[in-house]
């Protein structure tokens, strides 16, 4: 069974005129990795909302067509009980904690809490996740009062504890330097390694075209292009809805203008070279 | 990775000070009983002794600064105000004169009622004072959690405590903004109130929003899922020891009113 299904979907928000997503069809199968990318307001966010069931539940506004998590609608769900099956990270660390732990240990813990998991598993749990997203050192701060990169990876590694099968993660490297950012994406490669289904928004495009199964490219709404990410990826029309190639593409179909081809379009740095060796191997050239 | 702290979540949480270490409900009736006692003493030499004794506590607490900076302030307004406003209030008849300030004159009985009714103020606020300064509210809500309150009770009271904070630094963020884009925010009352009814706008939307992003931040944290939910910081239950401090409090309480209620009945028997 699909872990989400959505059926010409679309989505208008309250005091609205245009559709904030307009008739998406796609299905999410269990255990993939998803890359979420496209312009600024282009529904990416939504898209989001809409899968967390935030959408109807939370917001309101017109919502056609059928969205199915496990095979049941979205309209029949309790946004409680998506809260203990999907995990979500948001964009925006600042309102991500939740203001009434006065430690980064206990604020981890309180999704553990909330669903009432034993105390000594909490303890375990938590203190694996703090090692995982290098905040050990941090675990006696006020959550408070860290700053907005240390507030991400807390906020990242709150919905980590609590170990779901799902997750949305809408741009969790947005406040982190070069170092940060690597150290949330081995930490998604884990849960890739686990089999959870990830659905990542992300505008770094290179670490995305490492990650990702599958590519969305979102433009004013509707789903401009999907598909296995060498394939999106590595399609130059995607720039002309907004959404960035990776660097190994553009060099990939440079190759290709100057009359010397690669094997195919790399869309990472890893395969660019092997292509290179290959084609000199070949050529020599 | 600090594992002593770690550890620490095993077991019940423990500062190490006695009075720290009360429950929080325990502290809530000791200090409710001493807060009675001086409203039916109304007397400065209960009110006075009760003063100090609220200072002893939360210096043995290592609270003393922090109760000092509010209670220092109270006690020289509320004195200050009540000597006024009684002496004010009181008609030169039958009354013996005290002391003549530039022209002013106040008498002995206005200046022992107000001397009675500061202290006992001061006595009563004091209790509560050192309540509020050595218990965080997140241990008073754990406690009342305890006790049946919801959930979503408890999240509103500690949130709204961190709102007030985070709003502080909003106006202050935004106040900071105006400042680099050249507009005057320091000065005199008007230029500062010029400055600051600008920010409110921003301040209160910012504050919207920022509610509507937090509620989704805990219903991703399983906020809102039903059942029971675990404590990661336990508090000890209340014992049979603090329980006779409960006891002893209150018994000093029905004391101090029985001293008051007795000779009264007593005057009316004999009249």
């Amino acid at each position: 069974m699909a872990a989400i299904e959505l059926k010409d979907v679309s989505y208008r928000h309250p005091y609205t005129k245009e559709s904030a997503l307009k008739h998406i069809t796609y299905t999410f199968e269990p255990g993939k990795f998803y890359g979420v990318i496209g312009e600024n307001g282009g529904g990416k966010t939504t898209l989001c909302n809409l899968i967390r069931g935030l959408i109807p539940h939370f917001y309101k506004g017109r919502l056609k067509g059928d969205v199915l998590i496990d095979g049941k609608d979205i309209r029949d769900w309790v946004l409680s009980d998506l809260s203990a099956k999907i995990g979500y990270v948001f964009q925006n660390p600042f309102t991500q904690i939740s203001s009434i732990k006065s430690t980064v240990f206990e604020e981890v813990a309180l999704g553990l809490e909330n669903l009432g998991v034993p105390k000594d598993e909490i303890i375990s749990r938590v203190t694996t996740v703090c090692e995982q997203l290098k905040i050990t050192d941090l675990i006696k701060n006020d959550p408070n009062e860290l700053s907005g990169g240390q507030k991400q990876r807390v906020a990242f590694a709150s919905i980590l504890a609590m170990d779901m099968d799902m997750m949305i993660i809408d741009e969790p490297t947005s406040q982190l330097d070069p170092e940060g950012t690597e150290d949330v994406f081995s930490i998604i490669k884990l849960l890739k390694d686990q089999h959870k289904t990830i659905i990542l928004v992300e505008h770094k495009i290179d670490l995305i075209a490492e990650y990702c199964e599958e590519i969305l490219v979102m433009s004013n709404g509707r789903l401009a292009f999907s598909g296995p990410t060498h394939e999106v990826l590595g399609n130059p029309a995607i720039m002309e809805v907004g959404a960035m190639m990776p660097q190994s593409a553009v060099f990939g179909h440079a190759m290709k203008a100057a009359g010397k081809p690669l094997q195919q379009i790399p869309i990472n740095q890893a395969e660019a070279v092997e292509f290179v060796n290959a084609r000199k191997e070949h050529y020599g050239n | 990775m600090d594992t002593t702290f770690i550890e620490s979540f095993k077991s019940y949480q423990k500062t190490g000070n006695f009075w720290l270490d009360l429950n929080p409900l325990t502290k809530l009736s000791i200090c409710s009983a001493f807060a009675m006692s001086a409203l039916f003493m109304m007397d400065w030499r209960y009110g006075i002794p009760l003063s100090i004794l609220c200072c002893i506590v939360v210096a043995l607490a290592g609270k003393f600064k922090e109760f000092f900076q509010i209670y220092g302030k109270l006690s020289i307004i509320l004195i200050v105000f009540i000597m006024i406003v009684r002496q004010l209030g009181t008609r030169p008849e039958n009354v013996t004169p005290l002391i003549n300030v530039f022209g002013w004159q106040w008498y002995t009985e206005s200046f022992k009622a107000a001397w009675d009714t500061a202290s006992f103020i001061l006595g009563f606020s004091g209790a509560f004072l050192v309540y509020f300064i050595t218990t965080p509210m997140r241990d008073l809500m754990y406690t009342l959690e305890q006790k049946g309150v919801s959930h979503e009770t408890s999240y509103i009271m500690l949130a709204a405590m961190q709102n007030i904070v985070d709003l502080r630094k909003a106006a202050t963020t935004i106040l900071d903004s105006q400042k680099s884009r050249g507009i005057e925010t320091e000065g005199n009352i008007i230029v500062r109130a010029k400055a600051f009814f600008p920010t409110l706008g921003p301040l209160l939307l910012s504050a919207f929003t920022g509610s509507e992003e937090k509620l989704i931040a805990m219903d991703a944290r399983a906020f809102s899922v039903k059942g029971n939910h675990t404590f990661l910081r336990e508090l000890e239950p209340i014992t049979p020891k603090e329980n006779i401090l409960i006891f002893l409090a209150w018994a000093i309480a029905l004391a101090t009113l029985l001293s008051k209620i007795i000779p009264a009945v007593m005057r009316a028997v004999t009249k």
